[in-house]
């Protein structure tokens, strides 16, 4: 161990991102621009579309930001040289929060379009128009505006002073920083799960009148986590790439990186899988509504494909040791996983408003680039303003010698 | 040299002990003897020391491979009761639904997929590693008792092709090992 307390002094010289990563963010801004113009012309056709579209996009590209905060107060609290080696592509997605919230306001403008219950005195259905009416004390606009700011209130708070925390580390190198993160990140992860959860319930659940499920809102957020480390190991093996960490990110991490994302696969493989042997069985008419709408029609091969691309196919490419300790072969699996997500995120969103059977729109293209180009945009413009790799946090200053062979 | 036998005195010999002092030397004498062409070869240490098993030529085991033929088997053969009960023993109409009713059948099959994964890991792992063994003759030698607590050892075994008694010992001390010994079978 004297060569990992002999570097404790050494910083970790500043790696920064390159001009290639100005490039993407200049590309991603423009995709994001045209992007949502083309929305703003969607929306002046048909708003309702347009809000359709634009919810499926809102979800996924704001999961990062979830996801990513999520993993940030994860890791703080069961320390670990994954998390401190991953911490500024963490730190990176958590630091679009704020784009999250601007799209949320947008999402305040469609309220009517997307969520029956604001405008129940219209509705047809008699059964959804009475559960409704019960539901009115919690869902009601004025209480989903109050419920919105005090998620982002509580996301910020958490996200924000656990970075400030990050940045007087790298400055001072003070130790008691370390445990002080981690006492803060740990209560942090328990109120972040239930807002998060909360959130969810809102924002998608709440568009079907009757449909209710306790494990919905976990379900959402561990899909998140795992997109959300997909991307980070995405982004640190592209960053990495001509070894410039110097052996920082090396096979032990990558494997350590590798098992969570497998771990999560199979969360988010046990959590799914949970509610439909809940509900399936039970056959109640209000809860099976869900998976009516889901497998009607051509939606049936969305949730096959669903079920076959976000758990057997990582499941099995995840298993392999080898695998994750290759960056080449793991940044593969991220990439599939990113790809999964969309289509997951879009068979949980529009089946809802599409029960008649399955269409697509060019608005959901259009959403999906511009909310997509402009949270790149915000991203890479995140990760560029700071070294890649904390500079003073001692499980990242040196590696040890026998871990860059392995 | 600690062992009170003379080397003629000793009937069969189990191999050559070398005695280190941190984990880095011992790390690096496992290095050493591999690329000299040492195979059967053990090394002991009081705590974890990274690539240590990786210095002796230790690679991968079948553990893995095992664990996932069971765990294969375990499925399979959990969803294959299932169909069997419930389609063809005992047919059953259960509110309209098929007889083969998949989704009720996830939880079953996934808990003999666990069960028998976690059988076969246990059991592969005390077959390939020998464990329990009352017996090992690298306790013969007193000052191995030391191994947990403070001090770095490796055993070249006599099982070795390259193995020569004295030539061994000799190549031990040459790696910097502060006591070699004879360790008696």
């Amino acid at each position: 161990m004297s060569a990992h307390e002999h570097a404790v002094n050494v910083p970790v010289p500043e790696i920064r991102l390159g001009p290639g990563a100005a490039q993407v963010e200049r590309i991603s801004g423009i995709i994001g621009v045209i992007g949502l113009a083309l929305c703003v012309v969607g929306f002046l056709m048909n708003r309702a579309v347009f809000f359709q579209s634009y919810l499926f996009a809102f979800i996924y590209w704001g999961g990062f930001a979830l996801g990513g905060l999520g993993v940030l107060l994860m890791g703080h609290t069961v320390g670990g040289k994954w998390c401190a080696t991953s911490r500024r592509f963490l730190e990176a997605q958590m630091g679009t929060l704020w784009i999250v919230a601007v799209f949320t306001v947008i999402l305040l403008f469609g309220l009517h379009d997307l969520y029956p219950w604001t405008h129940i005195g219209d509705m047809k259905e008699l059964a959804d128009r009475e559960v409704l009416r019960h539901k009115q004390g919690y869902l009601n606009i004025p209480f989903f505006v109050v419920r919105v700011v005090i998620y982002f209130a509580v996301w910020f708070f958490w996200g924000l002073r656990v970075r400030r925390m990050a940045d007087r580390q790298d400055q001072t190198g003070d130790p008691t920083l370390r445990e002080r993160m981690r006492a803060f990140s740990a209560p942090g992860v328990l109120v972040f799960t239930m807002t998060a959860t909360f959130a969810y319930i809102d924002w998608i659940l709440s568009a079907d009148a009757q449909f209710f499920s306790t494990v919905y809102g976990a379900m959402i957020l561990i899909g998140d986590v795992l997109q959300s480390f997909a991307l980070t190991i995405m982004a640190m093996i592209l960053t990495s790439r001509g070894d410039r960490f110097g052996g920082r990110v090396n096979a032990i991490i990558l494997h350590d990186l590798g098992n969570l994302m497998f771990a999560f696969t199979i969360f988010w493989t046990y959590l799914t899988a949970s509610q439909l042997i809940i509900v399936w069985p039970a056959n109640l008419p209000q809860e099976l509504i869900w998976y009516l709408n889901r497998v009607h029609g051509f939606w049936k091969y969305f949730a096959l494909v669903t079920a076959l691309s976000m758990f057997a196919i990582p499941f099995l490419a995840l298993l392999s040791q080898t695998r994750k300790r290759d960056p080449r072969r793991l940044i593969r699996v991220c990439v599939w996983l990113l790809l999964a997500r969309i289509i997951d995120i879009y068979w949980i969103v529009e089946p809802t408003y599409r029960r008649h059977g399955f269409w697509m729109s060019w608005t959901d293209f259009a959403a999906f680039f511009g909310v997509g180009g402009i949270w790149l945009f915000v991203f890479v413009r995140q990760l560029r303003q700071r070294p890649l790799l904390p500079l003073r946090d001692p499980r990242v200053m040196a590696p040890l010698p026998e871990e860059v062979v392995a | 040299m600690s062992h009170e036998l003379t080397l003629s005195e000793i009937p069969a010999i189990h191999g050559a002990m070398g005695e280190f002092e941190t984990p880095e030397a011992l790390r690096a004498a496992c290095q050493r003897a591999y690329a000299e062409g040492y195979r059967r070869m053990d090394a002991y240490a009081p705590m974890p020391v990274a690539g240590l098993a990786e210095a002796i030529g230790f690679r991968k085991n079948k553990v893995a491979l095992a664990v996932l033929i069971g765990g294969i088997c375990g499925a399979s053969g959990g969803y294959g009761l299932l169909c069997w009960i419930t389609i063809i023993a005992y047919p059953h109409n259960v509110g309209g639904r098929p007889l083969h009713s998949w989704p009720a059948y996830i939880p079953i099959t996934f808990e003999c997929m666990i069960l028998l994964a976690a059988l076969t890991a246990l059991v592969s792992m005390l077959a390939m590693n020998g464990l329990p063994k009352p017996y090992h003759p690298v306790f013969n030698v007193p000052a191995f008792d030391r191994a947990s607590i403070d001090k770095f050892f490796l055993c070249i075994e006599s099982t070795d092709p390259k193995f020569e008694t004295e030539d061994t010992l000799a190549f031990l001390r040459d790696l910097g090992a502060t006591e070699v010994s004879v360790v008696p079978a």
